[in-house]
């Protein structure tokens, strides 16, 4: 693959492009530079509101219409919304990809907000999380995830609480829309068969009319040092018993970023990097030896996901119907707990590193991939990161795994959250 | 139409051992990994109802130990050059996927080879993947989409049928299944002449042919080929309803089909474009447009023709809030009579038939997506021309030919519809 391009337009959006030659195909993104992390009390979940009215229709393009404009060119698209970002792609035969242009130039500025529109929308939203409340550990992780944070925003889901979604308006979406999706607020990165100076100028003539935005409200809040323990013991009907832990972690810009990395690594192994997440299975990993070998849980995880500002990085697990959940607890603490006092094995470093590397060769074959990576990449800690990321795991050491787990897995940093099923029965016909 | 169409009978190389196996083998030079996809003509059709999970439990068993590694040491193994590797009984095939490096693809082919070759199923390993599994099923009880699907297809499909169950297996016969019952589905099931391995990545055709067949060679198909067969749905006379009822829920879950048709059936191109159009091209279709976009009933609403070696159900998949069932139902059940009531307009057809031409570029970009379509070609005996024919084949579906497949299978006289719900209302 050739350099990475990096231009910026005197609105003030910048570009990434990688062009990739060895397939007819072209992936377009605009990533903006805001997500649950920018919503207030009241408002939560606006930023994935906003992004299904994206989808409602401009003076030019109607509703439904995108999606069946891209079809009909043999492409695919989409959009999702996370804590720090709303990303849209369209990934079309190359020969097509002006069309992604057009649409996303015309959106980031004329959509339109329809009040019926938004209403229609509200039900569709609502029953996007009530689907996910059918799921116990959807319960249990929004219940950690609300008591890990105290102020911060990371604290509510991307969906954002139902008395939200019930209560916000039409004018509170459009101001959402106006203030954040600007030229200055967002990314476009495109990968794929194209020349690089060409995709440049169409970009500039597509977008380069748009005005640059306001100045966007910063996010001051800081979660304060946590210092105590905090618990969860939430009781629902459920199938059997579910276990989540969450400690404060570093963000990704944080030079402890990449010993943490490797420390869930050995945990639980590299998960998928690649966008349709196909990873390493990770069953030779301390976590499952530890918990799935013993039979004490079903299946056991490790999360960490680079942030903007700090977040957590999380230990799940399915506890097998009959354990009690605090054995499971206990196994799982003392695996964190040797890894904070112990160094861990060469082998262990040296198959973590071998891992992220294949990893990574796996998640460039794919044009969507390479978009979702670089765009990823660029709003949590600058797009570099991309490219330095396999240098920067290889630097790290045993010693530095340690200190960042001493550091993280203490008692006094950690929020324990327990689903216990209060209803075992299973399904009963009618 | 397309001059670099990665599959034509020139860039495929496809060789039938002297065992039987098949081998399929695409070049690709792009990325400096591999693909392994493996597919065998068996699966949860052999289940009975008193055997029901034997595929799944045997099939995920083969890699908790073989003659040459230890569970342990196979996780090892993978995870230390960052190799993957999964294989999962179906329905119709049992499937396998593998991942590795272009430079360890001996290696992985070593572990594939003895996974499928010499598995030992041994007690305490396999002990601990029947409680997994069961585990497994317990939680699948309390998803309501699992617990809607499961019911459908037990209203869509007679007990006889294969289809009747799903392939997942329930935790009473689970539990009495024998080592000596995952042995002999091994014995019985897993031989080459019903395999079919694809390789697609960074590695030239004959070497891999070459490895294929050094790993391969001594495997021996034992007895004449166990019959295979799936038979024909009768159509559905009435409207069947199941609801089921499940406590902490808050959406119900929603199946609402027909059973289908096989994909070697002359009106599989014509069905599933109409079914392209019905639930899923732009926003999830018709259906998409009518109950999400119009009415702000549901977040998801789509339908699928599930077209393999059987006739899999055509179907319409749908969660919805509990008070707003009846009005789901009555709008897929509108729109299922418009389809075989109206020819579809020419915009419609137009736009399916266009995605599905244009789309191949797509498709056919990663190692993946050329492994899968391989693996399809195959299963199907579509041939290696099936790309260059492609285009043919789809504009030559027409909206009455679309309209009288949606006649034949969209049943006016009945259909299946299995709801799973929250017990109680304002949970």
């Amino acid at each position: 693959m050739s350099e990475i391009r990096e231009a910026h337009l005197d609105n003030g959006l910048m570009v990434l492009l990688q062009p990739v030659r060895s397939a007819p195909v072209a992936t377009f993104w605009v990533w903006y530079r805001v997500g649950s992390r920018n919503e207030v009390p009241g408002k939560t979940g606006i930023s994935h509101w906003v992004e299904h009215m994206m989808f409602k229709g401009t003076p030019t393009l109607g509703k439904g219409e995108i999606m069946r404009l891209v079809n009909r060119n043999g492409g695919v698209d989409n959009a999702f919304t996370w804590t720090d970002y709303t990303a849209y792609f369209e990934t079309l035969p190359s020969d097509r990809i002006d069309l992604a242009l057009r649409i996303e130039a015309d959106r980031m500025v004329n959509s339109l907000f329809d009040p019926d529109e938004v209403a229609r929308e509200r039900t569709v939203i609502i029953s996007e999380r009530e689907g996910a409340e059918n799921e116990p550990r959807f319960w249990l992780g929004e219940e950690v995830q609300a008591a890990a944070f105290k102020v911060h925003p990371y604290r509510h889901d991307t969906i954002g609480w139902k008395t939200d979604l019930q209560t916000m308006t039409r004018d509170d979406l459009y101001q959402h829309y106006k203030t954040y999706y600007a030229p200055n607020n967002a990314v476009i990165v495109a990968a794929g068969d194209f020349d690089a100076d060409e995709m440049l100028a169409k970009i500039a003539d597509a977008f380069g009319k748009i005005p640059r935005g306001g100045d966007v409200p910063p996010v001051q809040i800081v979660e304060p040092p946590q210092e105590g323990e905090r618990r969860v013991r939430l009781r629902r009907p459920g199938a059997t018993a579910y276990f989540h832990a969450a400690y404060h972690a570093p963000q990704a810009s944080d030079p402890d970023f990449f010993p943490m990395f490797v420390l869930t690594g050995v945990l639980a192994g590299v998960g998928g990097m690649s966008f349709s997440g196909h990873g390493s299975p990770g069953r030779s990993s301390r976590l499952y030896r530890a918990l799935v070998e013993t039979e004490l849980a079903a299946d056991v995880g490790c999360g960490f996901r680079p942030t903007l500002d700090p977040g957590v990085v999380e230990v799940t697990a399915t506890v097998c119907p009959g354990v009690p959940i605090e054995k499971v607890e206990r196994a799982i603490f003392a695996e964190l707990e040797k890894i904070a006092t112990q160094r861990i094995t060469d082998a262990e470093l040296a198959k973590v590193i071998q891992q992220a590397k294949t990893q990574f060769v796996y998640a460039t074959d794919g044009v969507m991939n390479i978009g979702y990576w670089l765009g990823q990449m660029e709003i949590v800690a600058g797009y570099k990161m991309y490219e330095s990321f396999l240098d920067n795991v290889t630097r790290v050491s045993k010693a530095d795994v340690q200190r960042v787990a001493a550091k993280s897995f203490v008692e006094t940093n950690r929020t324990v959250g327990w689903f216990i099923p209060t209803d075992g029965r299973g399904g009963k016909s009618k | 139409m397309t001059p670099s169409l990665p599959i034509t009978p020139e860039t495929i190389t496809r060789v039938t051992l002297d065992n039987g196996l098949t081998v399929l083998v695409k070049d690709n030079p792009n990325n400096a990994s591999v693909t392994l996809r493996g597919r065998l003509r068996a699966g949860g059709l052999y289940d009975t109802r008193a055997t029901a999970g034997l595929a799944r439990l045997a099939t995920a068993a083969l890699q908790r130990g073989t003659r040459k590694r230890t569970f342990q040491q196979l996780n090892e193994e993978l995870d230390r050059f960052g190799m993957s590797f999964g294989i999962g009984a179906g329905m119709e095939t049992i499937g396998l996927g593998a991942k590795s490096l272009a430079e360890d693809f001996d290696r992985l082919l070593d572990l594939v080879a003895d996974v499928l070759m010499h598995p030992t199923f041994p007690r305490t390993e396999t002990e601990k993947l029947r409680t997994e599994i069961i585990t497994d099923l317990k939680e699948a009880d309390e998803d309501t989409q699992h617990v809607a699907y499961r019911e459908f297809r037990a209203l869509c499909y007679p007990a006889s049928h294969p289809y009747h169950r799903l392939s997942d297996g329930r935790a009473e016969s689970l539990r009495r299944l024998s080592l000596g019952a995952l042995r002999d589905f091994h014995a019985r099931y897993f031989r080459p002449d019903v395999t079919t391995l694809v390789v697609v990545g960074d590695v030239r055709a004959p070497q891999a042919i070459e490895k294929i067949a050094r790993k391969f060679g001594r495997w021996k198909a034992r007895g004449p080929k166990p019959a295979y067969r799936i038979p024909d749905a009768p159509k559905p006379t009435q409207p069947v309803r199941k609801e089921v009822r499940l406590p902490g829920k808050t959406q119900a879950d929603v199946v609402l089909g027909y059973p289908g048709l096989r994909r070697t059936d002359p009106d599989y191109y014509a069905l599933s474009i109409g079914d392209m159009i019905f639930g899923r091209l732009g926003l999830m279709g018709r259906l998409g447009a009518n109950v999400r976009d119009q009415q702000g009933l549901a977040y998801y609403v789509y339908s699928a023709v599930e077209a393999s070696l059987g006739a899999g159900p055509w179907a319409v998949y749908a969660g919805v809030n509990p008070t707003n069932v009846e009005r789901a139902v009555e709008s897929i059940l509108a729109e299922f009579k418009r389809l075989r009531s109206e020819p579809v307009t020419q915009t419609e057809l137009d736009e399916a038939r266009d995605f599905l031409t244009g789309s191949l570029a797509l498709r056919l970009e990663t190692n993946e997506g050329v492994a899968a379509t391989l693996g399809d070609i195959e299963l199907f005996d579509l041939g290696l021309d099936y790309l260059q024919r492609y285009p043919t084949i789809i504009r030559a579906v027409t909206a009455e030919r679309i309209l009288a497949a949606a006649e034949k299978y969209a049943s006016v006289e009945g259909y299946a519809l299995a709801i799973a719900k929250p017990a109680s209302k304002g949970q």
